[in-house]
């Protein structure tokens, strides 16, 4: 009998530990299908558009540094057309938005969203569809470009308009779909009649700054340190006060000042040599001012 | 220095003047021993308790009281006896020493974690004393017998109920006995689950075999071998701040697990599993002749999985310093403007609105990847799994020789093979395809095309799926030899034991990949380091009486550095730290032992001086942006105290006892310093590029997280087959492990002074600032007069109640059920903090060069001790 006991309990402890050996906790992957980044629908409950709300601040957005409050539903939507993918822009999205205006005319717009935080492009990859609700936020410029977020004091004592609490980007840009195929994420095509014909023109100014723009034909060199060109995007000992160094993007043989972040992913790379065709954030500092999204938007020029 | 070790030598000395005999009456002892046993119950070995990671938790002491009462008493304090390293702390099995000779140290929990029956005759030896198996450490240990003739003959059947890191655990042993036809067999199986334990997002599966088989052929011969595995997966908890903690409400907030489909899963899972063989030959060859020869084969598994990321990925760690509160602007140093307010009510708010915002988000990560992936891009997040496992044989053999009545003789060999196999593997894509084998720093640094980037220049840019070996991939090769002798003499009342022992060690990395930081010195074998060491101690007895004894105990010890603190960097080259060296310790001790009729105690004092040490960290550096290592060499530190046990039995029925610790373990000099980072071929000191040495200012710092201050008071009280047993423990003077970076003198803030109308110097410094930061104070002439380091945190102390009540039944047959219940911090102390640990972070500036806001000096990582927990044993022999 107590052979039998013992025998019984033998296998039951060999079992025990044969089923706790092998047993796996099992996580069932998220079924994503259904989520926003995979389709795109229209946007409801928006209140504005992005044209009517920049003709609606436009003194205000036709500033150099300035910014407003909202207190109300103030909603409008767009599509992610660049992000901080590579660190190069930061802290930011791009919101962009094609549509037509009350006579029929087609207008584009962009808008930088700040958010403190760092690796939005996850959230918000390029060809996101976002409704952006103004509420509680602050719309304004910096350094003329039109923008959302939130103040902020400079280490100098300045008030600026900085980005919104992170916690608060999933309440006020909600994800409504994606579509990396909208037209938003397509360039405009620019040269240097273009910017030289528009560079002075406020009307134009806060209207176009920022938008995502490609050069056909540029060339891009680093500065000169010591004598040499810098033959990659940015050396973290070059930098200046606001982390970035200033190479140069030749456009028609003229020079334009690409600005580009020490802490890119991109910025130990080697800067391409020769004619290139390159897609760019364009803005505006105390002239037009390029900034690259990644280093996978340079390519080879179609025509040399 | 000098001068206070030629001040002890008189101690070495004078008792060489003595001659002992004599142990002790050992009679009360033994009886203490069963009823400890009794009531302690199997938990404590193979819980994952603080002191699971060493072997003697209940072990019993023949001749200690004091180690017999706090080995398992303080046990969830981290008390460490004499706050040493578990390095220094020896374990034996059938006694061969078994510790993993790349830490030092011994993780009892993943050889024999579960068995509590199979590891029951375990004994535990003193630094001193003559133990007939093996050479022993300056912590002592304990040896574990595991041959099959040793078990009870009969059955065992236990399961055990608590609220720990398991729920439930199940033990079955049977065990022959020795037969008439010389053969004896044991088996034990069980296992261990709980589906979340004490820490939410916390689990533990285990199970555990034991099989013993012995054959004794004659008076003279008998051959053991013993198989022991005991696979277990369980899920960790974090330490994190305090902030974090007051933000989730709880002080087991634990932010390594989140929702994953509804369902909780950890981040931090640990695998280990640990086959082990051991084979015992033990021939005795004539009455006063013994030969004992034992070999242990150990295949060692362990994994740890982490989650990692590409390099502009958000950190997926909830508590990462970016979304805490106080990053949005200095808490303790600035009134905040009203943006600044605003934007820290948000986090707060975000953090308290739903447990989900402060755990991991799996869902987000998967959808991520799963974007990336409908990109044609490849993994942004994955969970990766570090492996050090290990193959390690240990051969020991020791002769025990009677030469006479008075002259005990034991001689022993031991050899040791251990290759380390560190890596680690893709444990999981998260619903992507591939991740490509670069580093995410390296990539900043130089660029994601560098060759720098690339963890494998052999195979650039591997794409790495499910299960393949990543990023680093290295040996370590550890060979040792040891010679060893102990000689007892035995005359009157005198005793002396002479021990000494001379070993030889090797250590040599080969690297698996060539790594693209270090295309030259990564891949292929490192140059061989030797070390000859070896050390010699004493034990001086004299006994008074039937009743009081003296031994005073001393000696040296060389030891060689562990292998795991010989590399800068072992995950990338073949380098060796700089001047490494033996360390040396030098070590006294002297106690007092008394037994008058119903009351017993023991009174301890010790020395202990360390000089030579090397200690290793390695962290990421805000300022320089990469992956560095820093490493201490000619760290000197001195262990001294007084124990103390106590025991009055007023009668059978009914005892008190009193056991206390109170020491120090600081270091004493300002340790050399040296920092190298991962993304240079060539080795780069620190104080090669800076032009003048570099030192950690760790004079003065204490051994972090071990109690200094240890009390206990218990009672205990029997009757009919009842146990109770009552213990009040104090804690006391436990301190932070500190951060070596945040003391490196070149990091350390200068401040300059001004000359007050007395001519004397005038620092403008707050107390908040020396306190948190330190300061280096100059001279007018920018000379350095002197440093003031940041002051090590002192935990508040604690007071733990701790219950046990047993019952034991005999029933017919020679059947009997023994039930035990132990209830520990029985008032529910939620505030004792158990650990800490600064980060080795600057404050000062982030990467950008900006001003940080955040203050890592001032938001350390706690651990604290379990709540109210029990733990119920039903034990049934038949």
């Amino acid at each position: 009998m107590k052979k039998n006991i013992i025998y019984t309990l033998s296998v039951v402890a060999g079992l025990l530990f044969t089923m706790l050996s092998c047993n796996k906790f099992d996580y069932s992957e998220p079924d994503t299908s259904h989520d926003v980044y995979t389709q795109d629908k229209e946007a409801t409950g928006c209140t504005t558009t992005l044209a009517q709300l920049k003709q609606n601040y436009r003194n205000l957005l036709q500033g150099q540094n300035g910014f407003q409050e909202v207190e109300d539903d103030i909603i409008f939507d767009g599509y992610v057309c660049a992000n901080d993918i590579t660190g190069n822009l930061y802290q930011s999205i791009y919101v962009r938005k094609i549509e037509k205006d009350d006579e029929g005319n087609t207008v584009d717009n962009t808008i930088v969203v700040g958010v403190n935080d760092n690796s939005l492009w996850t959230t918000y990859p390029v060809g996101t569809h976002v409704k952006v609700n103004l509420k509680d936020l602050y719309l304004g410029t910096y350094s003329y470009v039109p923008k959302v977020g939130m103040p902020y004091i400079t280490s100098a004592g300045n008030t600026r308009l900085g980005g919104m609490a992170k916690f608060l980007a999933p309440k006020n840009i909600e994800v409504i779909g994606f579509n990396d195929k909208a037209p938003e994420t397509v360039p405009i095509d620019i040269d240097a009649s273009w910017l030289a014909q528009n560079k002075q023109d406020p009307n134009f100014m806060y209207q176009w700054t920022p938008t995502l723009v490609r050069v056909k034909n540029a060339e891009i060199t680093g500065n000169y340190v010591n004598g040499a060109r810098r033959t990659v995007f940015a050396v973290y000992d070059d930098k200046d006060a606001g982390n970035g160094v200033n190479d140069s993007i030749w456009i028609d043989q003229k020079p334009y000042c690409l600005r580009q972040s020490v802490l890119s992913s991109f910025s130990s790379e080697t800067i391409p040599v020769g004619k290139v065709d390159v897609v760019v954030v364009l803005s505006r500092y105390s002239d037009w001012q390029f900034a690259l999204r990644d280093i996978k938007d340079i390519t080879p020029a179609e025509q040399q | 220095m000098r001068k206070k070790r030629l001040l002890l030598l008189p101690l070495l000395a004078a008792p060489a003047l003595l001659w002992a005999q004599t142990p002790v009456d050992s009679l009360a002892v033994e009886d203490e021993q069963d009823a400890e046993a009794f009531v302690v119950s199997d938990f404590d070995i193979d819980d994952e308790s603080p002191t699971s990671q060493t072997a003697n938790s209940v072990a019993s002491f023949n001749d200690d009281l004091f180690l017999t009462k706090t080995n398992f008493r303080f046990g969830h304090s981290y008390y460490n006896p004499r706050h040493y390293d578990q390095g220094y702390r020896t374990t034996f099995v059938n006694g061969a020493r078994i510790n993993d000779v790349e830490s030092g140290a011994f993780r009892f929990s993943s050889v024999f974690g579960g068995l509590s029956h199979a590891s029951r005759n375990q004994q535990g030896i003193t630094a001193y004393e003559q133990n007939g198996l093996n050479y022993t450490d300056i912590g002592g240990g304990s040896n574990v017998d595991v041959r099959a003739s040793r078990f009870a003959a009969g059955s065992r059947l236990a399961l055990s109920l608590t609220n720990r890191n398991y729920i439930g655990r199940l033990q079955f042993t049977h065990a022959t006995g020795l037969t008439s036809k010389g053969w004896a067999f044991v088996l034990s199986a069980g296992g261990r689950y709980g589906e979340e334990g004490n820490a939410k997002g916390t689990y533990m599966k285990s199970a555990a075999l034991f099989l013993g088989a012995e054959r004794v052929f004659n008076d003279h011969h008998s051959l053991s071998l013993s198989l022991i595995a005991s696979p277990t997966e369980q899920a960790t908890s974090s330490w994190t701040t305090e902030e974090a903690y007051w933000l989730a409400n709880s002080h087991y907030y634990n932010p390594f697990w989140g929702y994953q489909n509804g369902k909780k899963r950890s981040s931090r899972v640990r695998k280990t599993f640990e086959p082990t063989a051991f084979l015992t030959w033990d021939w005795k060859i004539d009455d006063r002749t013994k030969l004992t020869t034992t070999n242990i084969f150990r295949y060692a598994k362990y994994g740890q999985t982490y989650i990692n990321r590409t390099n502009n990925a958000a950190d997926p760690r909830p508590d990462y310093y970016h979304y805490m509160p106080s990053s949005v602007f200095k808490v303790y140093q600035v009134v905040p403007d009203e943006w600044q307010l605003h934007e820290w009510q948000n986090y707060v708010d975000y953090w308290r609105a739903s447990e989900e915002n402060r755990q991991i988000n799996w869902d987000k990560m998967y959808m991520i990847n799963h974007n990336s992936v409908a990109e044609g891009g490849e993994a942004v997040y994955f969970l990766e799994e570090s492996h050090n496992d290990q193959l390690a044989w240990n051969f020991s053999t020791a002769l025990n020789k009677v030469i006479n009545k008075n002259y005990k003789l034991d001689l022993g060999l031991n050899l040791n093979h251990t290759t380390g196999m560190h890596y680690k593997t893709m444990a999981d894509l998260l619903g992507s395809n591939y991740h490509t084998d670069i580093d995410r720093f390296a990539s900043s640094d130089f660029g994601a095309n560098s060759p720098e980037a690339q963890n494998d220049l052999d195979n650039p840019n591997r794409q790495i799926r499910k299960g393949d070996k990543f990023g680093y991939n290295y040996n370590i090769y550890v060979n040792k030899a040891q010679l060893w002798t102990t000689n007892t003499y035995v005359l009157d009342k005198f005793s002396l034991i002479l021990s000494a022992n001379v070993s030889g060690t090797t250590i040599q990395r080969e690297g698996k990949m060539r790594n693209g930081r270090s295309p030259l010195h990564s891949k292929g074998h490192s140059e061989t380091a030797k070390f000859l060491s070896g050390g010699a101690k004493y034990q001086l007895g004299y006994t008074f009486d039937a009743h009081s004894q003296i031994n005073f105990g001393g000696g040296f010890e060389y030891r060689p550095p562990i292998a795991n603190n010989a590399f800068i960097d072992p995950q990338i080259k073949n380098d060796f730290v700089k001047d490494l060296t033996n360390e040396f310790a030098f070590h006294l001790d002297l106690d007092y032992k008394f037994s008058y009729g119903r009351f017993d105690g023991m009174l301890k004092g010790y020395f202990t001086q360390f000089t030579n040490q090397v200690e290793q960290t390695q962290f990421f550096d805000d300022i320089k942006q990469k992956y560095s290592y820093l490493t201490m060499t000619g760290v000197e530190k001195e262990h001294y105290g007084a124990e103390l046990a106590l025991q009055y039995q007023f009668n059978t029925q009914f005892s008190v006892d009193f056991v206390g610790a109170i020491g120090e373990a600081k270091y004493m000099n300002n340790a050399n310093a040296f920092i190298t980072y991962d993304n240079a071929d060539e080795v780069q000191w620190y104080d090669d590029i800076h032009g003048h040495d570099l030192q950690v200012i760790t004079k003065g710092m204490r051994v972090g997280c071990t109690p200094l201050t240890a009390l206990s008071l218990g009672a205990k009280y029997n009757i009919s087959g009842w146990f109770f047993e009552a213990r009040l423990n104090y804690y006391d003077r436990s301190y932070i492990y500190f951060s070596p970076y945040l003391r490196l003198s070149d990091v350390i803030p200068d401040v300059a002074p001004t000359l007050n109308e007395a001519g004397r110097y005038v620092y403008s410094i707050t107390p908040d600032q020396l306190k948190y930061e330190g300061r280096t104070l100059l001279n007018l002439d920018g000379t350095v007069n002197r440093y003031v380091p940041k002051e090590q945190e002192k935990f508040k102390s604690a007071w733990m109640l701790d219950l046990s009540i047993g019952k034991f039944i005999r029933l017919h047959g020679g059947k009997s059920l023994s039930i035990n219940l132990n209830l520990t911090n029985v008032t529910n102390n939620t505030n004792m903090v158990l650990r800490g640990r600064e980060e080795n972070r600057n404050d000062n500036t982030d990467k950008t060069g900006k001003t940080k806001q955040y203050d890592f000096g001032r938001n350390p990582k706690y651990a604290y001790a379990y709540p109210f927990n029990a733990f119920l044993n039903v034990n049934y022999r038949f």
